[in-house]
């Protein structure tokens, strides 16, 4: 392998034919350099218009990058990519990602990754060990949740493998059906589950004992020792979270890395060994809480307000795991526009059962029967919230509070989502996101809105930086400091979202963490901006890239090898699903809601202006080369991108 | 004597210190390589590791027909000298904590050396599961 950091091989599955083989990871670099860049590449390539998420020939993408499972800090991702069972109005091309231990074992056993097609006759499982995959049967695993699964495959092969899986949700293409593995690492947002599913694909087993070369190792490991002292607390924010005493003592609660090389003490990633079950009583469970699984318990004070209480809501949080179903969905979507209709007056039951948000067997009675289709409204609900309000012909009103865009409810934007606290003008930076992409574009882009309320003194009083310190900081990476000052309205919110993308590209093609990276603020040095040695906090990534790998690149060439990435996406939806300035302008009306939190300095809540919002789009546009009129890059963008032929496709559409 | 000692309880299975000390002995990433070894427990959360604990009546010296494992004075560690080992294997038969690796037949065993006094796996443990002790006594 001429580069260091991949493992040389991709492996080419088709389940139809049963027809295994291997190709060199080479055929991508550098240009692709892996995850979701590689993933781009691969899909503008092999699905042709009119491809569905469910037909066989529809490729399932699964990729690690060149620093997964390395010593880099943050870097256990693998990236899951093709066409989505979530996105709506239609399922298109997007992307997916998940943590823990899974991507480094595959890359031990010899692959970067596996491009997955066809559909087998019967329920199977792959096999992967040291360069070698076999198809095995999977019949005896259908049924099984996602715990269950991985520990039969784990008790056959042994516990050092890694085990990829679907619950019931997937088999039944549930379109907000996850894969994962362990307790909580799924790839959760964009329904592959069911795209598995559809293939008869239960799980991908994995382990392995090959080595991983380094470019220049002391180099390498240097950069990396740099980055990983320089860390600050949960999320990247300034302030470290203490364990809670009282769930130490009575639940077991420890920190537990989310992925592997995680450096940072975080406020949502633990682990609990002992909870007394409610609904299974006598039983004692253990497992990982991430993320949004904390609001299953309910949080008194918030819009999440139920009264489910911690040993309940940790058990329907498991629950929904084992099923195989998408937590953000459920607890920022589904169960909040239940919520909605029952105190709108428009149901109070569902398939014969009251709705009660504070009774755990409700939630399992609704989250088992989505995932197995049972009764009408939970089968219509196993198509996602957004389609079920469109089957049932109920609660569109409420739809439109909660989902921005695309099938996916809110995140970071101020808006739909009530728990992050992100206010105008931060979350105009939000919905431009929302409206350039495929689907909830906070899993890769959390750089923005929830690192500067993060850093800001309104989340973090004691340790946060003044508002003055942010737009200086900040100016160094956005080249202004409109672009993230509290009283700045519409100006420089392009910027970021430009900046931010191929970022997020970033994180998901090398792959890391996007709750750390980039690192912009830091307390550790005497301006605020995040150093480690002679290395600016943005260059942490390509510093590690460069030295892993050997690709000599600089900063602007992996940020331009990103950018492709971007155009190629663009121009894959424009080809494929005539995606247009008319589909990206269609988030509007939710943002001009009266947003649900407010900015202090400005003293009242603030809706999004039309107008105004446009010409920021009218700037992205701009900034990204694409045409203010339709919305697609232009022939000139992509030759600068060395996509001129690609461009043929798209250019002249009309 | 001297050595590192894992506090199983407060590890996060973020596995730094493994990758690290591959990457430190042997230049890349290669499980094999590293004289550290975390065994995850994806459903429990209780973590294994096998490390050396530097004994203090060692076994695999002990076990070592000529006598190729000594202690450091200075890096207060153990350490098997390549050019007097035979590669018989008895050391890593004789270690009651596994932690004498032979990747191959034939091939030199080896152990955590302390990285002369800065072990890698210390300091890449953020969490400090794991700690450095010398006690020149």
């Amino acid at each position: 392998m001429k580069y260091g950091g991949y493992a040389g091989k991709l492996l080419r599955v088709n389940l139809t034919t049963g027809k295994i083989e291997q190709q060199n990871t080479m055929d991508y670099l550098p240009n692709w350099y892996g995850g979701r860049a590689m993933a781009a590449r691969i899909a503008w390539d092999e699905i042709p218009p009119g491809t569905g998420a469910f037909d066989p020939e529809s490729p399932l993408i699964i990729l690690t990058g060149p620093l997964t499972g390395t010593a880099a800090p943050f870097s256990g991702r693998t990236t899951v990519s093709g066409i989505s069972a979530q996105g709506h109005p239609v399922e298109w091309y997007s992307r997916s990602s998940f943590g823990g231990h899974w991507g480094p074992e595959l890359k031990h056993a010899g692959f970067d990754g596996l491009i997955i097609t066809g559909r087998a006759s019967s329920p199977v499982f792959l096999k992967i060990e040291d360069r070698i995959c076999t198809i095995q049967d999977a019949r005896s695993l259908w049924g099984m949740g996602i715990y269950s699964s991985q520990k039969k495959i784990m008790a056959q092969y042994g516990d050092s493998w890694r085990v990829f899986s679907i619950g019931p949700a997937g088999e039944n293409k549930c379109r907000i059906a996850i894969a994962a593995t362990e307790t909580e690492s799924a790839s959760g947002q964009g329904g592959y589950g069911a795209v598995m599913g559809s293939k008869n694909l239960k799980a991908i087993a994995v382990h392995g004992t090959l080595p991983l070369e380094v470019a220049e190792p002391d180099r390498f490991r240097e950069v990396c020792r740099l980055i990983r002292n320089e860390a600050h607390g949960s999320h990247g924010w300034p302030h470290t979270p203490k364990l809670d005493k009282d769930k130490v003592k009575r639940f077991g609660q420890r920190y537990q890395a989310c992925t592997q090389g995680c450096a940072v003490r975080c406020y949502d990633a633990r682990f609990y060994t002992t909870v007394p079950a409610v609904l299974e009583k006598g039983k004692v469970l253990s497992g990982q809480v991430d993320c949004i699984a904390g609001l299953f318990p309910g949080f008194e004070g918030s819009f999440y307000n139920w009264k489910l209480g911690f040993e309940a809501g940790f058990e329907i949080g498991q629950i929904a795991n084992d099923e195989g179903l998408n937590h953000w969905e459920i607890l920022m979507g589904l169960v909040p526009w239940l919520r909605f209709l029952k105190n709108d007056g428009v149901l109070s039951k569902i398939d014969g059962m009251d709705i009660d948000l504070n009774n755990p067997e409700f939630w399992a009675f609704l989250l088992r029967g989505i995932s197995r289709r049972e009764g009408e409204f939970r089968s219509a609900l196993s198509e996602g919230t957004v389609r079920a309000s469109e089957i049932l012909g109920i609660g569109e009103d409420r739809i439109k509070d909660l989902f921005p865009a695309w099938g996916y409810a809110g995140h970071w934007d101020g808006h739909g989502d009530r728990i992050n606290y992100v206010f105008f003008p931060y979350w105009v930076v939000s919905a431009l996101q929302w409206a350039v992409d495929t689907r909830d574009p906070i899993s890769s882009a959390h750089g923005y809105g929830q690192n500067i309320m993060g850093w800001s003194k309104i989340c973090s009083p004691e340790l946060g930086l003044e508002w003055n310190t942010i737009k200086k900081v900040s100016a160094k990476v956005y080249g202004s400091e409109a672009c993230a000052d509290p009283e700045s309205g519409y100006s420089g919110k392009a910027f970021p979202v430009w900046w931010h993308g191929q970022r997020s590209v970033m994180k998901d093609s090398l792959t890391v963490g996007d709750q750390v990276f980039p690192r912009i603020y830091s307390l550790k040095t005497e301006d605020n901006f995040a150093r480690a040695g002679s290395m600016d906090g943005p260059s942490f990534e390509r510093h590690m890239f460069s030295s892993l790998t050997g690709i000599p690149w600089n900063d602007k060439e992996l940020e331009h090898a990103s950018e492709r990435v971007i155009q190629l996406e663009r121009a894959l939806l424009v080809r494929n699903f005539n995606r247009s300035r008319a589909d990206d302008e269609s988030v509007i009306p939710y943002f001009e809601k009266e947003e649900e939190q407010t900015n202090p300095l400005i003293g009242h809540r603030v809706s999004l202006e039309r107008d105004e919002f446009k010409k920021v789009m009218d700037e992205y546009y701009s900034l990204r080369g694409w045409s203010k009129e339709t919305g697609r890059p232009t022939l000139e963008t992509m030759t600068k991108f060395g996509l001129e032929k690609e461009a043929g496709k798209i250019v002249d559409k009309d | 004597m001297a050595g590192i000692s894992i506090r199983s309880d407060i590890c996060t299975g973020c596995m730094n210190c493994q990758t690290v000390c591959a990457l430190k002995k042997a230049g890349l990433h290669d499980r094999s390589a590293s004289a550290i070894r975390v065994d995850l427990q994806l459903f429990s959360g209780a973590h294994t590791h096998t490390y050396c604990r530097q004994c203090e009546i060692p076994s695999c010296s002990n076990a070592c027909p000529v006598n190729a494992i000594s202690f450091n004075r200075n890096t207060r560690a153990w350490i098997v000298d390549d050019k007097l080992c035979l590669k018989c294997g008895k050391c890593v038969e004789a270690c009651p904590f596994e932690a004498m690796f032979q990747n191959k037949e034939k091939a030199t065993p080896f152990k955590c050396d302390l990285c002369n006094g800065n072990p890698a796996c210390v300091e890449a443990c953020v969490f400090n599961a794991i700690t450095f002790r010398v006690n020149q006594q």
